[in-house]
């Protein structure tokens, strides 16, 4: 299989052509199944490498495709990379998108653009297939904007809103300031060290004495894109506007897939990282302290999707502060978890819609537990999953994470971490609490209709729950008796041995610490999820109370902090008064003026010669034979 | 005193020449469409003494595929002047003056 | 001799042909003078060993050509005389410049060295010379011809089929 990886990422390829050209000829039904299907089949062959992959001795497998640009000293190949790191996240990323494929089926089944839908999905896991299994940066990048544009297309899929126009609008242009970052990174690596490709870099790195200057450069402008891409502080605010889209959606790109390319990207060129103390203490930095804002802002929201939405930018700055803390298979191990348990808790989302007939907000549910049992089972296994509830798979990633930065002595931020996973616990339960316990808050007309969602809808559903649950024992630290198989199966990827994670593995404390610091971390998880129970369900008058206490600081808060508007206030209205100001005073008198004063001038000159456009041929012939004689004249003169 | 391809040129610059005038002085659109290909025939004329004297096939190559050009033309372009003629029953190229500036 | 003899006869032809095509009182006589231009120049072209291309002067120039467009004279009967030329300095500018332009081709043809070897005759080679190279160096301006004339074709089924009233 490992000679056809090819085929991994033309299966959902010929998914879009076919559903792009012919889809309407297919039906409603013939083109999800066919969409499915040729992610199915992706699935399959991405199962079919790991397992191979597992059989060598050498686990970093190169497969050229073919030469896309050979200029000078600038060649770009395109070539697969298969090794330990690229294999789990195509693994994981096509298996999540197979299971969501067919809960769309379910989905979208009303939606008049279905085809389209489909397309898209489809051309969205191609787009990621190839940002994560290129060779070269390159490459990367291509499926790296791919993923961008269809992530567009998809927060945009329901134009007709506004919301939804602007959201898809919003995510664009927030992710293009990141994009630029990635951009520039990628030259300062070309220049550096004459190559994109990754093996080149990797090997260059090692062997090139550099200026610290250019290792910090090249590491924060990659840390740039991929604070665009995952939504972190500060250009996290596209992630939370994008709940316009279709749930499936929110689901695979917004939560499982696409937003974690950026925590991929980092651990695929960590050796650069590795090399600038400086960028790595910035990833920590600005992934454990997003991972607490936007925890706090989940406790205040009241719309599902945001809440989920905040959710997974809190937990990608878990990630980030795992690779941060040179822990980059801890922070690939919780994005593997995290991608099963957040899908789950999308798609539970999108199975309470569906009941409730979109309705999103929180405070018009409650008590839904016994209507729609099969969702509520899976959403609890889910929220237990994230709080890190022991045994299930948020557990042990997170875990991990918070062990590694502790063990780095990076206190401050562990202690903020430790806290957020409290946080967490509470508001992902505070869903729980207020969506399936309690009096029905639900409106007399939909009410009636409440209805368990379609089996093909729950079926993914139960695989994910299954996969949340069962995820984290590929990666059982060892004071629990498991030998963390993930870190050393991620340790044979591509330029993964480096000093740094050495030094990480030697600043381990004993083992007792270990063990308080797993104790501490689940008293704090249950403590969160107690606090949640006695708040939305013992206690139901304490939420308001407590808010009105805080009065201010709560409503700065559930105003998402003014960032928005923060932002609305340095940067586009001043864009907005530059462009004006350009408009009004450049663009019309000079460039204006200077193409209709050109246009003015051969106006002119035309006139002045329409004299000599008489209309007869002969004239015209005769303009011809004056010609030949002249230069006939002009070479015997000469 | 024998043949050169100089009197041979001689003749196809007289044939050119007359062809220019026909295409210059007359106005029946005919005409001047027939001295066009006369035009045409005297420049083949000198390219088959040329191939003929410098003993090379190139010339009459060319020769042919002016020949299928010339076809090509003039099929076109009596085809333009049968679709002009329903516009315009005339054949005086003077009164197809319309493109006048 | 011989040769100088035919060389003058046809070449007379040829020129007195081409006078006849601009002296015609109407299209059909200057066709006739065009005819007899064609037929001297393709005997003239077998006359300097190129008796394929001779032939082919007759039978695409002389024969299709001309009749083509006696044809279409006839079809569309325009046989018929000009008008007075109501701009003369057109006429004596363009005699004038004819004139100069073919004395002055003749006379840097005088002063150049023109090739005039005088080869042996080999006209029995001629067509399997002109089809190996035909074939081999200028295939593609060969297949470049074949567009060339499809798109001719389809170019006179449009210009010439009656547009539908709107």
């Amino acid at each position: 299989m490992l000679n056809y990886a090819w085929l991994v990422l033309i299966f959902p390829l010929v998914g879009v052509i076919i559903n792009a050209f012919f889809g309407r000829y297919l039906g409603k039904r013939g083109a999800g199944i066919l969409a499915s299907a040729m992610v199915g089949l992706s699935f399959i062959g991405a199962v079919w490498m790991f397992a191979e992959l597992l059989g060598l001795e050498d686990r970093v497998v190169t497969r050229p495709l073919f030469d896309w640009i050979s200029v000078g000293d600038f060649n770009v190949q395109v070539k697969l990379l298969i090794d330990p790191l690229s294999s789990v996240m195509a693994v994981v990323v096509s298996g999540v998108s197979f299971l969501i494929h067919i809960y769309s089926i379910g989905y979208m089944a009303h939606d008049e653009r279905f085809v389209r839908f489909f397309a898209y999905l489809n051309l969205f896991v191609f787009a990621m297939l190839t940002l994560v299994l290129a060779e070269n940066l390159l490459v990367t990048y291509v499926g790296w904007e791919g993923v961008g544009l269809c992530s567009y297309l998809l927060i945009g899929f329901w134009f007709e809103r506004k919301a939804a126009a602007d959201a898809g609008k919003k995510a664009f242009l927030v992710n293009r300031v990141g994009d630029v970052g990635f951009a520039l990174g990628l030259m300062l690596m070309f220049v550096t060290f004459g190559s994109l490709s990754m093996s080149q870099v990797l090997e260059q790195a090692m062997v090139v004495r550099l200026m610290p200057g250019v290792a910090t450069a090249i590491a924060l402008l990659l840390f740039v894109g991929a604070v665009g891409k995952s939504a972190q502080i500060p250009l996290y605010v596209w992630l939370p506007d994008a709940m316009e889209g279709p749930t499936p959606v929110s689901a695979l790109i917004h939560a499982a897939t696409m937003v974690t390319a950026g925590v991929y990207m980092v651990a695929r060129t960590h050796t650069l990282f590795a090399l600038s103390p400086t960028a790595l203490t910035w990833v920590a930095a600005i992934g454990g302290i997003t991972a607490f804002f936007a925890a706090t802002i989940a406790l205040t929201q009241h719309d599902l999707k945001r809440v989920l939405a905040y959710s997974t930018i809190s937990q990608l700055g878990y990630m980030f502060l795992g690779v941060g803390v040179g822990a980059y298979a801890a922070g690939i191990f919780h994005l593997t978890t995290h991608a099963f348990f957040k899908a789950l808790l999308f798609l539970g989302a999108g199975s309470v819609m569906h009941a409730l007939a979109g309705e999103l907000d929180i405070r018009k549910m409650g008590g839904l537990r016994n209507k729609i049992p099969v969702t509520f089972w899976t959403f609890l296994i889910a929220a237990l999953a994230i709080a890190g509830f022991p045994g299930l798979a948020g557990f042990f990633s997170k875990d991990e994470i918070l062990w590694q930065t502790f063990a780095n002595g990076k206190t401050l931020l562990w202690a903020l971490a430790l806290l957020t996973a409290g946080l967490t616990a509470f508001y992902i339960f505070r869903l729980v609490f207020t969506v399936f316990y309690g009096e029905s808050r639900v409106d007399k007309k939909v009410a009636a209709h409440v209805h368990e969602s379609p089996k093909v809808m729950t079926v993914p559903m139960a695989f994910l729950a299954l996969f949340s649950v069962i995820a984290g024992y590929i990666g059982v630290p060892k004071i629990l008796g498991g030998g963390n198989w993930i870190e050393h199966y991620l340790d044979g990827s591509l330029g993964w041995h480096t000093p740094e994670a050495a030094i990480a593995e030697t600043a381990h404390a004993s083992a007792g610490t270990e063990w308080a610091l797993l104790i501490l971390s689940v008293i704090v998880a249950l403590a969160g999820i107690g606090l949640a129970y006695v708040v939305y369900v013992r206690r139901t008058d304490l939420p308001t109370r407590v808010a009105k206490s805080l009065g201010g600081l709560y409503t700065f808060v559930y105003n998402k902090y003014k960032v928005d508007e923060f932002y609305m206030a340095v940067i586009v209205k001043p864009l907005r008064a530059v462009g004006k100001f350009f408009a009004e005073s450049v663009d019309g008198p000079v460039v204006d003026g200077i193409a209709e004063g050109i246009a003015a001038l051969v106006a002119l000159i035309g006139r002045g010669l329409q004299v000599l456009q008489t209309g007869l041929a002969r004239n015209y012939a005769l303009g011809i034979l004056v010609g030949a004689v002249l230069l006939l004249a002009y070479a015997l003169v000469r | 005193m024998t043949l050169s391809s100089l009197h041979y040129f001689i003749l196809s610059a007289i044939l050119f020449a007359i062809g220019g005038i026909g295409v210059l002085v007359r106005r029946n659109v005919f005409v001047i469409f027939m001295c066009v290909e006369m035009m045409l025939n005297a420049v083949n004329l000198s390219l088959i003494a040329f191939a003929r004297y410098l003993n090379q096939a190139d010339g009459q190559l060319l020769v042919l595929f002016v020949m299928a050009i010339a076809a090509a033309e003039v099929v076109v372009g009596l085809a333009i002047l049968v679709a002009l003629h329903r516009k315009r029953p005339t054949t005086d190229a003077d009164e197809m003056n319309v493109l006048r500036g | 001799m011989l040769e100088i003899i035919l060389f003058a006869c046809f070449g007379l032809a040829a020129i007195v042909g081409a006078i006849w095509v601009i002296l015609g009182k109407n299209a059909t006589w200057s066709a006739l003078g065009l005819l007899i231009n064609f037929c001297s120049l393709g005997a003239l072209y077998i006359m300097l060993n190129a008796p394929f291309v001779g032939l082919i002067q007759f039978i695409v120039y002389a024969g299709a050509i001309v009749v083509m467009f006696l044809f279409v004279i006839m079809l569309l009967m325009v046989a018929r005389g000009e008008g007075q030329d109501k701009k003369p300095v057109q006429r004596y500018a363009g005699i004038a410049l004819a004139v100069l332009l073919a004395a002055g081709l003749v006379y840097v043809a005088v002063g150049a060295a023109m090739p005039h070897g005088a080869l042996p005759a080999t006209p029995q080679d001629n067509v399997r010379v002109l089809g190996l190279t035909l074939f081999s160096e200028y295939l593609l301006p060969l297949w470049m011809a074949g567009v060339l004339f499809l798109i001719g074709m389809i170019a006179v089924v449009m210009l010439a089929k009656r547009k539908r009233e709107a």
